[in-house]
């Protein structure tokens, strides 16, 4: 289907984003060369079920992939597993290989990830410390579950926090420590941290907040955590979510501008002419927002992969989409929309302490971010309070009576 | 649709208990015509209103495949989502239907998708639609 001057894309980076942006390259009819690397031995799959589902052992392995096997070859995509792409050379407009060979590009889409940032404590490379980023790693941690009593999960982050519930609904004693007050207190504040707090709390989870681990404890295998006021809590299993790091030493390389992520802007290209970027490892212009910012949540993979790939055929398609993610924890189940780095205060529509409600995060009288949590069908709502960014009337949003012709109004008229 | 009016039809649903299982209570059926068969492009999808229902319409291999647009996890319209083949992909969680049959082949959704049986008749698209219990 490539005719000798055809054009050739080449897109780094095998995961949801990058499987993403070589079928919508095809699906708005690209019919040069697409070739898509991954250094994964897998073909691209998604993360939300490794530290799901998939961890728990309820979906199968092949329900984990982004696409059957045969959809790359009946689209002319050559997806290259397994192979690290080593260099980008933009002088030349190549690509070279850790097997040595170079493939010229014509555009090229950095979409490398991230990778699970490394905890440095002594014992940290004992045998039964785990990290959950690849479908490797996932698989690694579900043979170990098998053997496993009592799991210690070091972070209280969104990972931190699914795999705790997971590996609880396998009937293991669950430790989650991190250093926060509250599981999740970064991204949602004590207010609604706190509501996980307590739901991990029922379950049997032993909270450990406050606490810094200072030592994995053992002789082969880890056998404790040790923490830095002196506790030592008992682990045949140690899972590691403590964030990630973006994978920029391409670009770094290449002379592609790096801060905090692969800068780029509202059309995914980065400093580098035909260099673009997407996914975990982008850190991107929002117009919306006005800010730069770096999502790493399936949602933004995939679409913004999607808006990469038209922009690559100079479709100018800005990307302004809302944050957007969810999270599946024991039986409640959350969405939430926007970005709120920091905010005034937090109000509740709903009740929290039922656990059906949308909490809404307030910065200088605006909705900055919403989230529903075991109330449905709502997402639309909350995103068009956030990307209204007028003031809003406080009393009618948190008044469940308050019919929806009146949230309307709120979002209209500005206070 | 507008994202105002999509609001606007959210809120409205908003604090109702989840909606019970979608499966049809009976055999009775109404047919109603819901648009034209030329308004749906082929590997494509549209999304019509009838009978209090919102139903996506898909063309596969010149197949037509009519079915509930709302996904049975998180009530997302998953004419919004991708089609290969007949596996629909939602767009909000993941979850995948087939669009033959309505069977889930992944989660996060547990509930099948409701499913018409969809026929042309010149232009026309029309549905069987079970009738309100």
């Amino acid at each position: 289907m490539t005719s000798a001057n055809a054009r050739t894309f080449v897109i780094i980076g095998g995961g949801l984003a990058g499987a993403t942006a070589a079928a919508t390259l095809r699906k708005e009819g690209f019919d040069g060369r697409v070739v898509l690397f991954g250094e994964d031995p897998e073909r691209p799959y998604e993360l939300p079920p490794l530290s799901k589902g998939y961890l728990r052992g309820e979906d199968e392995r092949d329900k984990v992939f982004v696409h059957r096997e045969g959809f790359y070859g009946e689209r002319h995509i050559e997806l290259r597993v397994a192979t690290r792409v080593v260099a980008l050379e933009p002088r030349t407009q190549e690509v070279v290989t850790d097997a040595g060979e170079r493939l010229r590009y014509d555009r090229v889409l950095l979409a490398t990830g991230a990778s699970a940032r490394r905890l440095a404590v002594p014992g940290a490379d004992l045998s039964g410390v785990h990290y959950l980023r690849t479908l490797a790693d996932a698989d690694a941690l579900r043979d170990r579950l098998g053997r496993a009593r009592n799991a210690v999960v070091i972070g209280g982050g969104w990972i931190g926090a699914e795999v705790t519930a997971s590996v609880r609904q396998l009937g293991l004693d669950v430790s989650l420590v991190a250093p926060a007050s509250v599981p999740i207190e970064r991204v949602l504040g004590r207010e609604v941290g706190r509501i996980y707090h307590d739901l991990h709390a029922e379950r049997g989870v032993e909270l450990l907040m406050g606490a810094k681990v200072e030592a994995l404890v053992g002789t082969h295998a880890v056998e404790a955590v040790q923490l830095a006021d002196g506790r030592l809590v008992p682990a045949d299993l140690v899972v590691v979510g403590i964030g990630t790091t973006p994978r920029t030493e391409l670009a770094v390389g290449a002379g592609v501008a790096v801060d905090g992520g692969i800068v780029a802007d509202e059309y995914l290209r980065t400093n580098v002419p035909g260099v673009f970027a997407a996914g975990d490892v982008a850190s991107v212009w929002h117009p919306r927002l006005g800010a730069r910012i770096r999502v790493e949540h399936w949602d933004n993979a995939k679409r913004q992969a999607q808006a990469a790939a038209k922009n690559m055929l100079d479709r100018e398609a800005i990307y302004e989409r809302i944050p957007y993610f969810y999270s599946d924890q024991y039986d409640l189940g959350m969405e939430y929309s926007g970005y709120a780095p920091s905010w005034d205060g937090v109000v509740f529509r709903g009740d929290p302490n039922a656990r059906e409600f949308i909490a809404f995060w307030l910065k200088d009288g605006r909705v900055a971010a919403g989230m529903n949590a075991n109330v449905w069908d709502v997402n639309a709502a909350v995103e068009a309070l956030v990307t209204a960014r007028t003031p809003v009337d406080l009393e009618r949003l948190v008044d469940l009576e308050t019919p929806l012709e009146d949230l309307e109004r709120i979002v209209l008229q500005p206070a | 649709m507008s994202q105002l009016r999509r609001a606007k039809n959210l809120v409205k649903s908003s604090f109702r208990p989840p909606s019970p299982d979608r499966a049809p209570t009976g055999t009775a059926a109404n047919a109603v015509t819901l648009g034209t068969a030329s308004s749906v492009n082929e590997g494509g999808m549209a999304a019509f209103k009838a009978e209090d229902r919102e139903i996506a319409v898909a063309k596969v291999g010149g197949t037509y495949y009519a079915f509930n647009d709302i996904c049975t996890h998180r009530r997302c319209s998953l004419s919004d989502g991708e089609l290969d083949d007949t596996t629909l992909t939602c767009i909000c969680h993941g979850s995948r239907f087939d669009i033959s049959t309505g069977d889930v082949l992944r989660g996060p959704a547990q509930r099948p998708l409701e499913v018409y049986p969809v026929r042309v008749e010149g232009d026309e698209l029309r549905v069987d639609v079970p009738r309100p219990s």
